[in-house]
């Protein structure tokens, strides 16, 4: 018997919803790969005639493609930096007890929780005393401040999961310290070190509210190019940078879900 | 040889001076590009401005708070940032929730591919992000064009620069904040207790109403907390999506500091900013404490 009530009850809202929910998710993002093919300076999305025309010209905007670079350098050292230091204080939290060890851990966690607003305002007026506004120093040092949690996380993590009796036993078999650190840990804690620089480098290559507080006219990364011109003008082009920016952040998070799982570094 | 340390045992007579050494060059490096930096911000909110990027230390002011609290335009984008913080939390936890408890039902793969939906925009960079929504909601964008086509409206709607607008980039962009720790919640509650409720005869929205959703209130709280105090200090996302008219307590900072060069005005709203985001944290943590005590009290 069909009556309205079982019609209603057939429905399988949950679904339903969860469908409707990834396509808001989803669209926003898939928009932008569509109308960076518009065969014109409008944003349409193409039905008939798909262009390549956008990507083309990105090679016209020289101060893209330096944002661009600078960027990369940028994500580069601030996540080898991040990662070295970071690898240091997740052995130590990891495999010692020590006074102040909470402390420590509130002080390399409060990043996560700072506001960017702040951040940047803090440091914009304290290097500006200290004489380097807009230099690559006092991003690098911003940016190694940002990617600190998740490289410790990311690691600690790793560290956590070798089982400290593998250490134990090189050990007792006459292995120094420093001879167990290099033949036993450091080698097991090879993912997770990868999968903290990696982490390190997406924070690093998206950061833009911080940028904008250090920023005057030469440290000009590609977040913050992409932000000043989304405000002034407009052509497609800025489309394509985005799709590129898209794929390049879809494949660093392929290959780090390889390593360690994103949820583990979310919660 | 403190082959002690690996055990996790300090051997009480001698310190071992190694974890200090191992963590001092980051300790060093945050205490002098973080935590100094933040307290000086918080020293010279209480300086005098002279002319941009000078101020004046010698006596303590507390002029920049009384401006801020007199200024009728700065209470207005409190009030208006806070409105769009709730706002965006309650959608959050109202869209987060069964999105959570969706995913907790799933198995394996396909759990894995929605996880990935909901972290997609964290993957991908806020500014991208708000482009696309740009595009979206314009007054010639997909959206109105798509409605006019219908013939469901006559002229476009106003979507972008509207606190709409903002509200919705904030959500898309803080959903995962939500779903997580929702997520991980209702991942820890006991199956057997579902069983055992449905055996003793509860309905399926019985079990929910009393099995799942209480227990999963933590979640609830830590995700809600997460959604509110990133949307509070959100910058990138409401300039873009908010235009000229719809400013954020995050842009006044960035307008003295940057633009007037009034660093004792841009700290004292910076920590504005703060205070009344921890002040509010607190006051909902406190809010979920009396209702649980209120609960166990009841049971």
């Amino acid at each position: 018997m069909t009556t309205l009530e079982n019609v209603w009850k057939g429905i399988p809202f949950l679904g339903v919803f969860n469908a409707l929910l990834t396509v808001f998710m989803i669209v926003p993002i898939f928009i932008i790969v569509l109308v960076s093919f518009s065969p014109t300076s409008a944003y349409v999305i193409p039905t008939t005639d798909w262009s390549l025309r956008w990507y083309v010209e990105i090679a016209k905007y020289g101060r893209f493609i330096y944002g661009f670079f600078l960027s990369l350098a940028l994500a580069f050292a601030a996540a080898a930096v991040a990662t070295v230091l970071g690898f240091m204080a997740s052995y130590a939290l990891t495999r010692y007890d020590f006074k102040g060890k909470q402390l420590l851990d509130a002080v390399f966690f409060s990043p996560l929780t700072m506001p960017a607003v702040i951040m940047g305002f803090a440091l914009l007026v304290y290097v500006s005393k200290l004489g380097f506004y807009d230099t690559f120093t006092s991003f690098l040092l911003a940016h190694i401040l940002l990617c600190v949690p998740y490289v410790i996380k990311t690691i600690s993590t790793s560290l956590e999961g070798i089982s400290k009796d593998l250490e134990l036993a090189a050990m007792s078999l006459g292995a120094s310290r420093l001879t167990t650190f290099l033949q036993v840990t450091a080698p097991l804690a090879k993912t997770g070190i990868a999968g903290g620089f990696v982490y390190a480098f997406l924070v690093s290559f998206g950061e833009v509210t911080i940028a904008l507080f250090l920023s005057g006219t030469k440290m000009t990364t590609l977040p913050l190019l992409m932000f000043n011109y989304m405000q002034d003008a407009n052509t497609p082009v800025i489309a394509a940078i985005s799709t590129l920016l898209i794929v390049f952040a879809v494949l660093l998070t392929a290959v780090v879900n390889k390593i360690v799982s994103l949820k583990d570094i979310m919660s | 040889m403190d082959n002690n340390a690996v055990t996790g045992r300090v051997s009480r007579k001698k310190i071992s001076w190694t974890p200090y050494v191992l963590v001092a060059p980051l300790f060093v490096l945050m205490l002098a590009f973080l935590i100094i930096p933040l307290m000086n911000t918080l020293y010279i909110s209480f300086a005098h401005y002279v002319a941009p990027a000078v101020y004046d230390t010698s006596a303590i002011t507390m002029e920049n708070y009384l401006k801020f609290f007199n200024t009728p335009n700065y209470i207005t984008t409190l009030v208006r940032t806070v409105r769009i913080s709730v706002l965006c939390t309650l959608f959050c936890l109202l869209l987060g929730y069964p999105a959570a408890y969706y995913m907790s039902k799933l198995s394996g793969k396909k759990q894995q591919i929605y996880l990935l939906v909901y972290l997609a925009p964290w993957l991908i960079n806020v500014v991208v992000k708000a482009f696309g929504w740009t595009l979206l909601l314009s007054s010639n964008g997909i959206i109105n064009d798509l409605l006019l086509y219908l013939h469901i409206i006559d002229r476009p709607l106003q979507m972008l620069f509207t606190e709409g607008s903002i509200t919705v980039g904030i959500i898309h962009g803080c959903l995962i904040f939500a779903v997580l720790p929702i997520y991980t919640s209702i991942k820890a509650i006991d199956p057997h207790l579902s069983y055992a409720a449905a055996n003793l005869g509860a309905t399926p929205s019985q079990i929910f109403f009393k099995i799942t959703l209480p227990l999963s209130r933590m979640g609830i709280l830590a995700g809600g907390l997460i959604v509110f105090a990133v949307t509070m200090a959100s910058y990138t996302t409401p300039v873009l999506l908010g235009g000229g008219r719809n400013r954020v307590l995050s842009f006044l900072v960035y307008e003295q500091s940057n633009r007037l060069m009034n660093w004792p005005m841009g700290a004292a709203i910076a920590l504005v900013l703060v205070i009344i985001g921890v002040v509010l944290v607190a006051a909902i943590q406190k809010f979920f404490e009396a209702n649980r005590r209120r609960r166990d009290l009841m049971e």
